[in-house]
């Protein structure tokens, strides 16, 4: 269970959330969608307790973050992060990376070998898995990131960006369908943003969607259809919801008059 | 003649690589300067025999000097970390010999720095018991060092109170003498304490087999050495700052007091002993550097949430939850600058009360909170981002 209270952040004069309030049960995924930079990263960050926030907590199955070591060490080791853009070392193999952050978070070394076997297979990585992660492509590099996080088998996931940075279809896919078995089946809670309005679709049971520093909606698609009075798509209902006057401004720009 | 066995041991005895150079060099040199002395044409003696005597000294002194780090490093555990993974393997308890040879001085090593003394008497005219000093310095003084690196705290703080205590002008040549038994009690005593707890799984590569083929290396991939985020920095962004296994090592109150103590004490014998004049202002520079020296520490993982334009267009000038990382280097810089007071009021005792005003200054920075471990853990900042290679050439590259 993940549970944000009042959260409020800036960056210098720059306010980036406000009263942010946020409860995503066990074993749920929530979405965050909403503009470019408006606050989905830092507030996924705050979460995973990169950075504390101006104002306000964050709870995470019922410990506050920085409260005292001890809480502390037990969040993260229930939590893992995978930011937008990951930091590898470059002179690892994937698999050798893979077998020290699963041994950090002291996963039993025989589940984890062949877990890693599997998660290099899913990904299409079996055979650059034993190859610095240096002659890796971009997309392969944060297909690595992805099992990462995944081989730690922590019960809470904070993905940021997980279905960019170059992943072919293929790897969507799988990343998809083990997202929504992990959210459906099991008792792994997921927060993750998203710009890909049917993934998002698909797999959140709740969406949360951020606009000029503070969250305008937070529930279930049809919730969020009640909310806007839009019956539509994920797309229409969050176009209503950030940008209501996008159709107005494409339609203007058509018919504007030639001068 | 047959020796005590521990007396006795074969392998002590400098490598005949080593022995020739010494032959080689110190012939070669006095050689030379009999040559531009005596057979070349221009009729002065280029080199006086004090000047002669001083080289054959410097030459004499490295050869001695050079012999006790061989003894050292091939005979203690600490130094021949090979030594120290084959060690591991083997089933050697700390009660016995040490297989490779003893640490102690054996009759080699005596008739080894009786022999650069007797050419120091007899051929380079040379004070003999150079050779003998030196290397009975170098012996206490890398052994002290080594007891450190075991982390034999309480036999090398004794060892660091004494050392100072020798250049104590009020100190005569038996109390010099007595000092110098002791310090050499403490260091064998600590040296045999060090053994009792071998293996020394903190120091790196003690290992058996360490570094055979990258492969290897990563299979024994032992993340219980990696709890300090600065080694955890090479498995990246974000797992080096959100550890679940940070542990980070802090002082502890009584070595914060044990240290301030000798900090204090020695600035006491080396002020004594130089005739420092009184200048509180040295205390203030040692206070600024040592206190910019922790903030860097706790600054260098973790920078403030928010910078300073945020804290004013919050109106929030103070973050408790930062902002007590600057309490204790602001209160020992403030001390320090207070302290010029009672140093001059303090007269000709000011040594003392300076010595006094370091020890509490060290105090202060060493024991006064956040522990690293709870500024990491609990503090209010963000967790830099790494820069693209670390100090140990493990680059990280943004995906």
């Amino acid at each position: 269970m993940i549970k944000v209270s009042d959260v409020s952040h800036h960056y210098g004069l720059r306010p980036v959330l406000s009263h942010i309030e946020l409860h995503v049960p066990a074993g749920q995924l929530m979405a965050l969608m909403g503009p470019n930079g408006v606050g989905k990263s830092t507030l996924l960050a705050i979460i995973a307790g990169l950075m504390a926030p101006a104002k306000g907590c964050v709870e995470i199955n019922g410990l506050r973050r920085r409260a005292s070591e001890e809480v502390e060490l037990r969040i993260r080791r229930q939590l893992v992060f995978l930011p937008d853009h990951p930091w590898l070392p470059e002179f690892m193999t994937a698999r050798e990376w893979l077998l020290a952050v699963g041994q950090l978070y002291e996963v039993d070394a025989d589940r984890l070998m062949d877990h890693i076997d599997r998660l290099l297979e899913l990904f299409q990585l079996d055979r650059q898995g034993d190859a610095p992660i240096r002659t890796c492509s971009n997309g392969q590099k944060k297909k690595v990131a992805i099992c990462g996080a995944l081989v730690t088998e922590a019960p809470l996931l904070v993905l940021d960006e997980p279905f960019t940075g170059g992943l072919d279809p293929s790897a969507i896919l799988a990343l998809r369908r083990v997202l929504k078995r992990l959210a459906g089946g099991t008792d792994v809670t997921i927060i993750m943003a998203s710009q890909i309005p049917e993934i998002v679709e698909d797999l959140a049971d709740q969406i949360a969607v951020l606009s000029g520093t503070r969250m305008i909606a937070c529930g279930t698609l049809e919730q969020l259809r009640e909310q806007t009075g839009c019956h539509g798509s994920l797309p229409e209902v969050f176009e209503r919801l950030v940008s209501p006057q996008t159709i107005e401004r494409v339609e203007s720009y058509f018919n504007r008059p030639k001068a | 003649m047959s020796f005590p066995r521990h007396l006795h041991c074969q392998a002590a005895w400098p490598p005949l690589w080593a022995s020739s150079a010494f032959v080689c060099i110190y012939a070669a040199l006095h050689g030379a300067v009999w040559i531009i002395n005596s057979r070349l044409p221009w009729g002065v003696e280029v080199f006086a025999p004090k000047e002669l005597a001083n080289l054959s000294a410097s030459v004499i002194g490295i050869a001695s000097v050079l012999f006790v780090l061989f003894r050292l490093f091939r005979f203690h555990p600490a130094a021949n970390r090979p030594y120290a993974a084959w060690l591991q393997t083997t089933p050697w308890v700390s009660r016995q010999p040490l297989p490779l040879g003893p640490l102690h001085p054996v009759i080699q090593d005596v008739v080894v720095i009786g022999v650069l003394a007797a050419i120091a008497r007899c051929h380079a005219a040379v004070d003999p018991w150079l050779p003998v000093a030196l290397s009975l310095f170098i012996y206490l003084a890398a052994m002290t060092l080594l007891l450190a690196l075991t982390r034999t705290r309480g036999y090398f703080l004794a060892a660091a109170f004494l050392w100072p205590a020798l250049i104590l002008p009020q100190v005569g040549d038996w109390q010099r003498t007595a000092i110098l038994a002791a310090l050499a009690a403490v260091v064998w005593l600590g040296y045999r304490s060090s053994l009792s707890h071998f293996p020394w799984n903190f120091l790196p590569s003690a290992k058996p087999g360490a570094q055979t083929s990258v492969w290897q290396t990563d299979v024994r991939f032992d993340i219980g050495e990696l709890t300090a985020i600065k080694e955890l920095r090479q498995l990246g962004w974000p797992y080096a700052a959100l550890s679940p296994r940070m542990k980070s090592s802090s002082v502890s109150p009584v070595n914060a007091l044990l240290i301030s103590l000798l900090a204090g004490w020695v600035y006491f014998c080396v002020a004594t002993a130089t005739s420092a004049p009184r200048s509180p202002g040295l205390i203030i520079i040692v206070a600024s550097l040592s206190a910019f020296v922790r903030l860097l520490l706790y600054a260098q993982f973790c920078a403030p949430s928010f910078n300073l334009l945020g804290r004013l267009s919050s109106g929030r000038l103070v973050v408790p939850g930062y902002d007590v990382v600057l309490v204790a280097p602001g209160l020992a810089i403030f001390i320090a600058f207070a302290g010029a007071w009672p140093v001059r009021l303090a007269g000709e005792h000011h040594r003392i009360v300076q010595a006094a005003l370091l020890a509490i200054v060290f105090h202060v920075l060493l024991g006064w909170g956040p522990k690293m471990q709870t500024w990491l853990l609990t503090g209010s900042h963000r967790f830099r981002k790494p820069p693209t290679a670390d100090s140990k050439g493990v680059v990280l590259k943004q995906v």
